[in-house]
């Protein structure tokens, strides 16, 4: 399959990203001094605001792209959409900005003050529904590849510390990387934070070599085998990346995570006609 | 000498939407087309400025002084043609980077029957007969690549002028145009059609150089890359 289908206006690609929102993502991330929610709700603002940068022409942000957000834990048991119903057209999402907080951005030796939008707040509140939360993303990704058939296939990206406390994860998951459109099958993105210390590890390709993480072989069977247009573009960010790499980061730092989100999208935003 | 012009956008978008530019000057037989990075925004003002304004110059390209005068002066009219205060966020975070272009220009002289061609980048100039051609500064379409040379307005608001700006190396290269049938400046995705296809493709071109639906045509059935194609076609010569 080749990941290699133009992503237009008329043809456009579906992001979804799921965000771990339990008690336990209040712990502080390994390595860092702010929380696992914090640092997850920091990823995902930025990379939703480079999805928008790279669809943003001079007349405005062209819908090149679908996302949807799932949060899972903000509620006992529940997995919710947290930009509307469904996925939105990626131009719609200036709509769900939660607030606007200035930046200081680095250009060669300038400093200037740019605005940077906030849609998601950090959430560390109960259990971790995770199952509910990929049985709803499926639900989405149905939807929309009988929509857009020949479309780049749907990318999602799961942020979590790991433990669906709903049943098995890999159940849903397993339909969703059954999912494909003509130009090749949905790829499910693993970054599994963690308050531990300890190497990361980042696309192993074997189960053996994940750690000693309880949940982690469930998150790594829950990882899409990376196509070889991904591995070339890990292989720039990350040394040692091997044949057959999965797509799951364990016990990675905020550098890391941002890194995963960079990788995972990348490809699309190069197909973009 | 006859001049025959194409700018289509991308098949299924608007024609407003194309980031392709050209202009030529019949009184001093000038000619450019720039393609405006789709990666980068403003891009299809700065690839306007940067045809027009060198049609309607004078400038050696070779010549370090006009050479900066020439980037200087687009650079001064890419910026100053944007409001720079009525911009988005959005657009106004992305604008600071700046807009790219590649680069191409022809420059005939009918005395001595040379044609001297600029370029930056992998917009092409054919000159071509009725079953020969050839082209510059790409001979190959294998050479097409993702990432052409490209010229760089310089970064936008708020830090155009605190910035050095390193200008530009353009290619230069010279024909005998006295003999042959025609000119065809196109930008890359036509270029590498009609390498792919031979010479017998720019004589379809210009068969066809008025007919959208004979670009989008190409375009959607996969024979030409979807990106907005334009060309000067300068024939009769």
């Amino acid at each position: 399959m080749p990941y290699d289908a133009e992503i237009s206006r008329r043809k456009p690609s579906l992001f979804v990203f799921l965000i771990d929102q339990s008690r336990s993502m209040s712990r502080k991330i390994a390595g860092g001094s702010r929380s696992k929610s914090q640092e997850a709700a920091y990823a995902i603002n930025k990379q939703l605001n480079e999805i928008i940068s790279r669809c943003t022409k001079s007349d405005g942000v062209r819908p090149y792209f679908y996302v949807g957000v799932i949060g899972y834990g903000i509620k006992s048991g529940e997995a919710l959409s947290l930009i509307g119903d469904e996925p939105i057209p990626i131009n719609e999402l200036e709509n769900h900005i939660l607030r606007m907080e200035t930046e200081t951005q680095q250009i060669e030796d300038e400093e200037i003050e740019t605005e940077f939008p906030i849609w998601f707040e950090p959430v560390a509140a109960y259990d971790t529904p995770m199952t509910k939360a990929l049985t709803l993303a499926g639900e989405w990704i149905v939807d929309f590849i009988g929509k857009n058939p020949d479309s780049f296939p749907p990318i999602l990206i799961n942020i979590s510390d790991g433990g669906a406390t709903d049943g098995d994860p890999l159940v849903p998951a397993k339909d969703i990387l059954d999912l494909e459109t003509t130009n090749g099958k949905t790829l499910i993105w693993n970054c599994h934070i963690s308050e531990k210390e300890g190497d990361t590890i980042k696309f192993p390709n074997d189960p053996e070599n994940v750690g000693n993480d309880k949940h982690a072989v469930s998150m790594f069977n829950m990882s899409s085998q990376l196509p070889d247009t991904f591995i070339a573009i890990a292989r720039e960010e990350f040394t040692d990346i091997p044949d057959s790499a999965r797509a799951y980061v364990y016990n990675g730092d905020l550098d890391d995570l941002i890194k995963l989100l960079d990788i995972g999208t990348r490809v699309a935003y190069s197909k973009v006609s | 000498m006859k001049v025959n012009t194409l700018n289509f956008s991308k098949a299924g978008s608007p024609q407003e939407e194309s980031e392709d530019a050209l202009d030529f000057n019949m009184d001093e037989l000038r000619f450019s087309i720039c393609d405006g990075a789709g990666d980068s925004i403003f891009s299809a003002v700065w690839a306007q400025v940067l045809s027009s304004v060198y049609v309607s110059g004078n400038f050696d390209l070779t010549n370090d002084a006009e050479l900066q005068d020439y980037i200087n002066s687009c650079r001064l009219r890419w910026f100053e043609s944007i409001a720079w205060d009525s911009l988005k966020w959005n657009v106004k975070k992305k604008s600071v980077y700046g807009s790219y272009s590649t680069f191409l220009s022809a420059t005939l002289d009918k005395t001595s029957k040379k044609v001297t061609v600029w370029a930056r980048g992998d917009a092409c100039f054919f000159l071509y007969d009725e079953d020969s051609m050839e082209s510059f500064p790409i001979t190959d379409p294998v050479m097409f690549g993702l990432h052409p040379e490209l010229v760089w307005s310089g970064y936008g608001n708020p830090i155009r002028d605190k910035k050095d700006y390193k200008f530009p190396e353009f290619k230069k290269n010279e024909f005998d145009f006295g003999d042959h049938k025609g000119i065809l400046m196109a930008t890359d995705a036509l270029s590498k059609y009609i390498m792919e296809n031979g010479a017998s493709s720019v004589w379809e071109i210009t068969d066809h150089y008025s007919n959208r639906e004979f670009f989008d045509e190409l375009r959607s059935n996969g024979k030409m890359r979807n990106d907005d194609v334009s060309a000067i076609i300068i024939s009769s010569l």
